[in-house]
């Protein structure tokens, strides 16, 4: 599915099966180091940040089912409750979809301020169910993985679309 | 009649819909895996999945590790092994001394017809990480089911208990720190021999007792062991000092915080025993004990379990 990206002069060309698992692998890569401490409390969440970007620019090629195995992949790779990031990356990956097209408008940090309330979302359901699994609230710095989490979306996107795009042919003097 | 147009693409079902679907089915499997632990091998079958990157993401690490070995300095080597040994003999008559003294004991349980406690054999695992959960006290270490490992086996380190295994996959385990919320141990306070629980406080790294009542004798400074009655934890591993004891009027027991002794985080290695077999009810400990009343363990553990 080609658009046209924020320069019209760049046509995107449609992303192939194996560049999104790539790029999934490479955020399980980030996700699996071995993060401690203060660190593991700021990781950010690659994996949901290209869940909704694949989402939002090539809705075709993920369903509502790949969200769903992603955050259960995700829980087994955090060693948490079986479902967690499920939920959460379903509801994120839902909403992305329904604001696609709006989003798509935007410039990339307008495009960041939509995506803040998804990523918190996912963060806000994991503390959820965790109070409700009577299990106690990490420290509060653990809330920070959301603005860094969309601070990557200013970046990411930037490589991605670089990777994914043509320089269409200039216009011709008539 | 109303005339609907051909359908162009088939759709499938709404998107709301599906969101529902995939929303309860997260649902179900938290509530599954969390109160009816049901999906272990669901959960062995996802971290079989991830092993391979695990390996690849390790890999840095432990690169880094191998290459700071091939460095050490040899004379450094040569004090830590000079150290080592002169730990050894410092320590040699407390272990003969400590032979005689479990001969002395197994002859008095004999003659007292008292159930006697083998100490199980156990193996070294390394350590591979920290789980990477925020919400959990839990390390990783890199030995599973390939080894025979089982869930709910002790793991000490040097200083003391350390954990206990909850997750077993096939060459890795999770091991759930005493300081985790969920874990609860059974105590003897060596200088008294009262009997009491112990549970994790959590992010804190410090260990909490309930269940002691006001006019206890406790103080800061004592020493506190696995008494054995829960037949997981084998008899006397040293498990925590006292850190401090606050007596509230208002409430009815005192409120004792507890620094653990395992330091973990010091060690590399640490040492998984076997799971001892269940104890035969007629001869536990707990008949013999004549100290203040305990909560019953698995009452406890049932209340408290999320």
């Amino acid at each position: 599915m080609a658009h046209f990206s924020q320069d019209p002069q760049i046509l995107q060309r449609p992303v192939t099966l194996q560049r999104v698992l790539t790029s999934f692998l490479l955020a399980f890569l980030f996700m699996l180091l071995p993060w401690q401490g203060t660190f593991l409390l700021l990781r950010p969440d690659l994996l949901l940040l290209l869940l909704l970007y694949w989402s939002v620019h090539e809705p075709r090629v993920l369903g509502g089912w790949s969200a769903f195995a992603l955050g259960l992949l995700a829980d087994a790779a955090d060693s948490s409750v079986l479902g967690i990031h499920a939920l959460g990356y379903s509801l994120s990956y839902a909403l992305a979809l329904q604001y696609r097209q709006r989003i798509l408008t935007f410039y990339r940090l307008d495009q960041a301020l939509h995506v803040l309330p998804l990523v918190l979302l996912s963060q806000v359901v994991t503390a959820g169910v965790m109070f409700f699994l009577k299990t106690p609230q990490p420290h509060w710095i653990w809330w920070l993985q959301t603005p860094l989490t969309t601070l990557l979306w200013t970046l990411l996107p930037f490589w991605l679309d670089r990777q994914n795009t043509t320089q269409a042919e200039p216009p011709r003097a008539a | 009649m109303a005339l609907r147009p051909p359908e162009l693409f088939s759709r499938g079902p709404a998107p709301l819909a599906r969101l529902f679907f995939y929303c309860a089915l997260s649902l179900a499997c938290i509530v599954v895996d969390a109160h009816y632990h049901q999906l272990e091998l669901f959960r062995k079958a996802l971290n079989l999945l991830l092993a391979p990157i695990q390996t690849l993401a390790n890999s840095p690490s432990q690169a880094l590790q191998a290459f700071g070995k091939a460095w050490d300095n040899q004379s450094d080597l040569q004090a830590e092994n000079q150290r080592l040994r002169q730990q050894l003999l410092e320590q040699a008559p407390q272990m003969q001394q400590f032979q005689s003294l479990q001969a002395d004991l197994n002859t008095l349980k004999q003659l007292l017809q008292i159930q006697q406690q083998q100490f199980p054999a156990g193996i070294i695992a390394p350590i591979t990480g920290v789980a990477r959960n925020p919400f959990t006290q839990k390390i990783i270490i890199g030995v599973g089911a390939n080894k025979g490992l089982e869930s709910g086996s002790p793991v000490l380190s040097q200083e003391g208990l350390v954990g206990q295994v909850t997750t077993v996959n096939l060459f890795s385990s999770e091991v759930s720190l005493i300081t985790n919320k969920n874990v609860v141990i059974p105590l003897l306070l060596t200088r008294t021999g009262m009997r009491t629980l112990a549970f994790g406080n959590g992010e804190q790294g410090t260990l909490s007792l309930p269940y002691v009542p006001m006019g206890t004798d406790i103080r800061a400074g004592d020493v506190l062991v696995t008494s054995g009655i829960d037949g997981l934890y084998p008899e006397g591993l040293s498990v925590a000092t006292v850190l401090s004891v606050q007596r509230d009027p208002v409430s009815a027991f005192a409120q004792i915080r507890c620094q653990p002794d395992g330091a973990v985080f010091k060690h590399r290695q640490v040492l998984v025993l076997n799971r001892q077999q269940t104890l035969n009810p007629e001869h536990t400990e707990l008949e013999q004990a004549d100290t203040a009343p305990v909560p019953h363990t698995r009452a406890v553990r049932k209340g408290r379990k999320p």
